[in-house]
């Protein structure tokens, strides 16, 4: 994406900027004519960029869930402080579902 | 079925629909009709038309999901 050009923006100018660039550079070369397989595949770029974005996603996700790491320990610590807030407060009058 | 093994599955079915698709797109169009590559392929409207239905059917979902929403909201205002 175009960096900040110095000019304070929030995230949506930016992104609309982006978009009418993007959008008139592939209007340009969509009115070019250069022949009929160049036809198809600047008539297909917007689902390229599309599905280009959904793989993305996916592989942003799958990454992320592949590099998640098991904590035992503090998941048993929390367990135990989580016993612990919970006698304590019922001792003080709070009734709880468990 | 641990979540490494599903993230990393996740993240090669990613990688190869974006291969596949950009060869689909890119590659295909420029390439001899006698070549061995578009065995693999399906014929290229394709490429266009299966995006094209995905986008259908899933602004669909979204909207009906969001109506039915809004309508169910508004019963239980009224009622």
């Amino acid at each position: 994406m175009l960096k900040l050009l110095g000019i304070k923006s929030s995230r949506g100018t930016r992104l609309t900027v982006n978009l009418i660039i993007l959008s008139s550079i592939w209007w340009y070369f969509f009115n070019l004519e250069l022949g009929k397989a160049y036809e198809f595949t600047i008539s297909a770029v917007p689902y390229w960029f599309l599905i280009t974005f959904g793989c993305y996603a996916l592989i942003k996700i799958g990454l992320g869930l592949s590099t998640l790491r098991d904590c035992v320990e503090e998941s048993a610590s929390l367990d135990k402080e989580i016993k612990e807030a919970k006698a304590f407060l019922s001792q003080k009058g709070l009734k709880t579902t468990n | 079925m641990s979540s490494n093994t599903v993230g990393s599955g996740i993240a090669s079915l990613g990688a190869l629909i974006f291969f596949y698709y950009s060869t689909w797109i890119f590659i295909i169009p420029f390439i001899d009709s006698s070549h061995w590559l578009h065995a693999y392929f399906l014929d290229k409207i394709w490429a266009v038309r299966i995006p094209q239905i995905l986008l259908v059917l899933g602004l669909g979902m979204i909207s009906s999901l969001l109506l039915i929403a809004t309508v169910c909201s508004k019963k239980q205002k009224t009622s």
